[in-house]
C-alpha cells in the first residue's frame, strides 16, 4: 500500500527536495513555503504531500471539513509538531528546531488555550510583554482586541469570546512578524464572530502575515486575501474569494419567469447568440452562459419593446459555497472510497 | 528584558495565582494550620516516651509543631505544583508558553521559586501558631538546621512534583492525586501518630520516600533535647537524592503540551 511507503520517518539529514535558502524566502517574500508536506499518525497519514506559500503582508486561510489536517498542518508550521517528510521554512527557518530569536517572530492563538483563571487581562498580556524582545504596549494591544473594560477582570471570569480575545491579544503582544490562528472563533455567537473579524481585519492595517485555519466558508471569504481548501491533507483548490475554483470564469444562471408573450423562438435565439444552455422548467427559464450580458441585452430589450417585465429576474454566479460543495464534496467522496479500501 | 526580571514578574504572577485560588489557600494554609490546632489541642500539654531514637520525652505538641510544618511544605510544593502544572498543561497553557522566547529553565525556575517562597511563609506562620497557642519553643540555635531542612525538603517536594504531573492526564483528576498521594505518606511515615513508632515494614516503606526523612530532620530542628547543631544529614541526602532524582525525570519526561494531542 502506498500509506506505508509514505510514512516512513525520513531520516534527518536524508537528501530530500533542495531546500531554498532562508536568505531566497526571505527575499522572495515568502513568510511560509511548504513543498510536500506529510505527516503520519502510525498508518494514518493525515498531511499527504501539502504545498503553500503565504507571502508577506498577506492573510491566508487554511479551509478545510473538520479532519482535513488544518491544524496538523499549522502545528508543524508553528514548531509544536513533527512532520514526516517535506520541506517547511517558516520566516526562513526550519520549525523543527525553534530558537528563542524565531519563537520571538511568531504570535499564535492555539484552538484551545485556557489561561490561569486567578490572573487578570492586565497581569497576562503584561506577563507575555515581557517575554519579548520588543513587545508591543500593554494597553494599547488590550484596546486593539476591545477588552479595555475587562482589564481588571480575572480570565476565569471572561466569556468564551472575551477569552478568545485575550488569546489574540497574547499573540500579538510581542509585535510578531507572522501570527497563526487556529480556528479563532469556534464557538462564537454570530456577534462575537462580527467583532472577531473586524478585530483580525485589523491585523491587515498592521501589516502582519496571517494563517488562519477555519472551517467556515463566510469567514474565510469575509477576511482572507487569498484561500488554501485541505481536503484529505491536500491543496485541493487555491485562489483569491473571487477567482477560487475558477468562480470568476465559471458559467453564470440568468434565471426569470417567462412571460406569456415571450416567444421560445426569441429565447431560443438569445441563447444561441450569448452560446448559453436554455432550459425552461415549469415556467422558470435558466440560461447558463459564460456571457451574462449578452443574454441579458436583448431580453430587456424585448422587454421595452412589449411594455413588459421579467419577473424574478436574477443573475446568479456561483457562490463560494457552491465552489467549495464541488471541491470538498469530490474529494470527500474519494476519501471515503479510500477508507474503505484501507479497511480491507 | 533581562532573564532576572522575566522570572521575577513569573514569580509574581505564579504567587498570585497560588494566593488567589480558595482551593489552594485551603488546602496549602487552612488545613495544615485546622491539624495541628485540632491535635495539638487533643493532645495538649501530653509528653510520649517513645520517640524513635530519643530517649527522653517529648511533648506532642513540639512532634506535632514539626510535622504540621512538613505537611504544610508538602501541600505547597508537591500538591500545589502537580495541580497547576496538570491544569496548565491540560488547558493548553503549558503548549502556548513553550511557544513563546521565555526559556523554560525561567519557567520552572519560578514555579519553584514561588513553592519555595510560599513554603517559608508557611513553616513562619505554622512556627508561630505552635509557639503561641502550645509553648513551643523555637528551635533557637537549631534555626539554621530548620532552614536548611525546610529548603532541602521543599526543593525535594517540588522538583518531584515535575515529573509527578505528568503521571496526572486530567485536570480534574490533579487535585484528588497529588493529594491523595500526599495523605498516603502522611500517614505512612507517621505526620499523624506523635510519638509512636510505626512497625517495621511500614517504616521501611515510608524511608524509600521523602516524606518522612523531611519530617524526622524537622522534628530534631525542634527537639529542645538536641545538642549539637541539629543537622540530620542521612535524612537530607536522600531528600537531596530525590530532588536530583525529580530533576533528571523532569528533563527526561516533562511534557507541555495536553494529554489529549498524539
Amino acid at each position: 500500500m502506498v500509506i506505508d511507503d509514505a510514512c516512513t520517518e525520513q531520516p534527518a539529514g536524508a537528501p530530500g527536495p533542495a531546500p531554498d535558502g532562508p536568505a531566497r524566502d526571505e527575499a522572495g517574500g515568502q513568510a511560509i513555503r511548504v513543498r510536500g508536506l506529510r505527516k503520519c499518525y502510525g498508518r494514518v497519514e493525515a498531511v499527504r504531500g501539502l504545498d503553500l506559500t503565504v507571502r508577506r503582508g498577506e492573510i491566508a486561510a487554511l479551509l478545510g471539513p473538520n479532519g482535513a489536517g488544518k491544524t496538523t498542518t499549522v502545528e508543524i508550521l508553528e514548531g509544536h509538531r513533527s512532520r514526516t517528510s517535506g520541506d517547511v521554512q517558516v520566516l526562513g527557518a526550519d520549525p523543527r528546531r525553534p530558537t528563542r530569536e524565531w519563537r520571538a517572530r511568531i504570535g499564535l492563538v492555539l484552538q484551545s488555550t485556557q489561561m490561569p483563571a486567578e490572573l487578570t487581562v492586565g497581569e497576562l498580556v503584561a506577563r507575555f510583554a515581557a517575554f519579548y524582545p520588543s513587545p508591543r504596549d500593554v494597553d494599547e494591544t488590550i484596546e486593539l482586541v476591545g477588552l479595555t473594560a475587562k482589564r481588571r477582570a480575572r480570565a476565569g471570569r471572561l466569556s468564551g469570546g472575551q477569552q478568545r480575545r485575550l488569546d489574540v491579544a497574547l499573540a500579538l503582544v510581542g509585535d510578531p512578524e507572522l501570527v497563526f490562528l487556529d480556528e479563532p472563533t469556534t464557538g462564537f455567537d454570530p456577534q462575537a464572530r462580527r467583532q472577531a473579524w473586524s478585530m483580525i481585519d485589523t491585523l491587515r492595517t498592521l501589516s502582519k502575515t496571517v494563517l488562519l485555519t477555519t472551517h467556515y466558508l463566510d469567514e474565510a471569504e469575509a477576511l482572507a486575501d487569498r484561500i488554501a481548501v485541505v481536503v484529505d491533507g491536500r491543496i485541493a483548490a487555491e485562489g483569491t474569494p473571487a477567482t477560487l475554483g475558477g468562480r470568476d470564469s465559471a458559467p453564470c444562471e440568468v434565471r426569470f419567469c417567462r412571460p406569456e408573450r415571450l416567444d421560445p423562438a426569441v429565447l431560443d435565439l438569445v441563447a444561441a447568440s450569448a452560446e448559453g444552455s436554455l432550459t425552461v422548467v415549469g415556467g422558470v427559464v435558466t440560461l447558463r452562459t459564460a456571457d451574462p450580458a449578452g443574454v441579458l441585452g436583448p431580453l430587456l430589450d424585448w422587454a421595452r419593446a412589449h411594455g413588459t417585465e421579467l419577473p424574478g429576474l436574477e443573475v446568479r454566479r456561483p457562490s463560494l459555497e457552491d465552489v467549495y460543495l464541488a471541491i470538498t464534496g469530490g474529494l470527500g467522496a474519494r476519501r471515503s472510497a479510500r477508507r474503505l479500501e484501507d479497511s480491507r | 528584558m533581562s532573564a532576572v526580571r522575566v522570572l521575577r514578574r513569573e514569580v509574581g504572577c505564579a504567587s498570585r495565582v497560588m494566593l488567589r485560588s480558595p482551593q489552594t489557600l485551603f488546602l496549602v494554609v487552612a488545613l495544615p494550620v485546622l491539624y495541628l490546632v485540632i491535635f495539638g489541642a487533643i493532645f495538649s500539654g501530653e509528653e510520649v516516651n517513645d520517640v524513635p531514637g530519643r530517649s527522653w520525652n517529648l511533648s506532642v505538641s513540639v512532634i506535632m509543631t514539626a510535622s504540621v510544618v512538613v505537611i504544610g511544605v508538602v501541600s505547597a510544593t508537591f500538591q500545589s505544583l502537580t495541580m497547576t502544572l496538570a491544569q496548565d498543561r491540560e488547558r493548553g497553557v503549558l503548549k502556548r508558553l513553550r511557544s513563546t522566547p521565555l526559556p523554560s529553565w525561567v519557567f520552572f525556575t519560578a514555579q519553584v521559586l514561588t513553592a519555595l517562597l510560599v513554603s517559608v511563609a508557611l513553616a513562619v506562620l505554622v512556627t508561630g501558631c505552635g509557639a503561641l497557642a502550645f509553648d513551643v519553643a523555637l528551635p533557637g540555635r537549631r534555626t539554621p538546621a530548620a532552614l536548611v531542612t525546610l529548603i532541602v525538603g521543599a526543593l525535594s517536594c517540588s522538583l518531584v512534583a515535575l515529573p509527578f504531573s505528568v503521571l496526572v492526564r486530567r485536570s480534574a483528576a490533579a487535585l484528588p492525586l497529588a493529594f491523595g498521594v500526599s495523605l498516603g505518606l502522611f500517614f505512612l511515615s507517621g505526620n499523624f501518630f506523635p510519638g509512636k513508632a510505626l512497625p517495621d515494614p511500614v517504616a521501611s516503606v515510608a524511608d524509600i520516600f521523602p516524606v518522612r526523612h523531611f519530617f524526622v530532620a524537622m522534628l530534631t530542628a525542634f527537639d529542645p533535647h538536641t545538642t549539637g547543631a541539629g543537622f540530620e544529614w542521612d535524612n537530607l541526602a536522600v531528600l537531596g537524592g530525590w530532588a536530583v532524582a525529580g530533576a533528571l525525570l523532569a528533563l527526561r519526561w516533562f511534557r507541555w503540551a495536553p494529554t489529549g494531542d498524539r
